[in-house]
């Protein structure tokens, strides 16, 4: 993992990358209480680039010429048996998301990664299957700030949207208790 | 009807303590520790062949 931080950090320093920040489960293991599994690393980057479609190859071909260990696998580049996913923020939320991170150490390395609120917002957003129980622990383990989060899915017109999903889940407590 | 103790109650006990604990333990781990357990996960379900994404290399 130190690894990775570091090869990214120096995809900065060679101006690949403007930044990056991390998202996901990786970033969601550091705030929640439970372990949640996830198979690859997201990697949201800031890059300048000008058009409607960035091209991932440039990062891989600077990856491929710089490291060994590196391969393809779907839509993971692999960098020393780690799958890294590269993401650029597409919508507004992402974008908002991407500037509100929090500077954490990973095995002695400085890395950046999404705030709490952010990656809560950002899974209702996007409400995949898989982050149906997460939100559900999360919400149980109530360690998340209220307020800012409720800021950040009224400003998204997505206050609704969680509303719906917590009277789900109340339904269902009642129904199991 | 006199109450036949078999020990169930200090089981519950026992039970509701260890997960009160467990708890406890969860929170207190850190994100180095909790990456281990998440590395862990992988490699079950990589051995068990649910996924083809082989375990981060973290030890």
């Amino acid at each position: 993992m130190k690894e990775i931080i570091k090869i990214l950090n120096k995809m900065i320093k060679d101006k690949i990358i403007d930044d990056f920040v991390l998202g996901g489960a990786t970033a969601l293991l550091y705030y929640a209480d439970n372990i949640f599994q996830t198979e690859d690393i997201d990697i949201f980057i800031s890059v300048k680039h000008t058009g409607l479609i960035f091209n991932l190859e440039p990062i891989y071909t600077y990856l491929k010429y710089n490291y060994n260990d590196i391969g393809k696998y779907g839509e993971y580049i692999i960098v020393k048996d780690f799958p890294l996913q590269f993401l650029l923020p597409g919508d507004s939320l992402h974008k908002e998301a991407i500037k509100n991170f929090k500077t954490i150490t990973i095995q002695g390395e400085k890395c950046k990664i999404f705030s709490f609120e952010y990656l809560i917002a950002l899974m209702i957003f996007l409400f995949k299957p898989k982050y149906r129980e997460r939100i559900r622990l999360i919400i149980e383990g109530k360690t998340y700030d209220e307020k800012k989060l409720n800021d950040i899915l009224k400003r998204h017109s997505l206050l609704d949207k969680f509303n719906k999903i917590k009277d789900k889940f109340n339904e269902e407590n009642i129904l199991w208790s | 009807m006199k109450r036949i103790y078999c020990g169930v109650d200090s089981l519950i006990n026992r039970m509701l303590k260890s997960k009160a604990d467990y708890e406890n333990d969860k929170k207190k781990l850190s994100f180095e520790e909790k990456l281990k357990i998440m590395v862990k996960l992988q490699e079950k379900s990589y051995a068990m062949g649910a996924t083809k994404i082989k375990p981060w290399p973290i030890k």
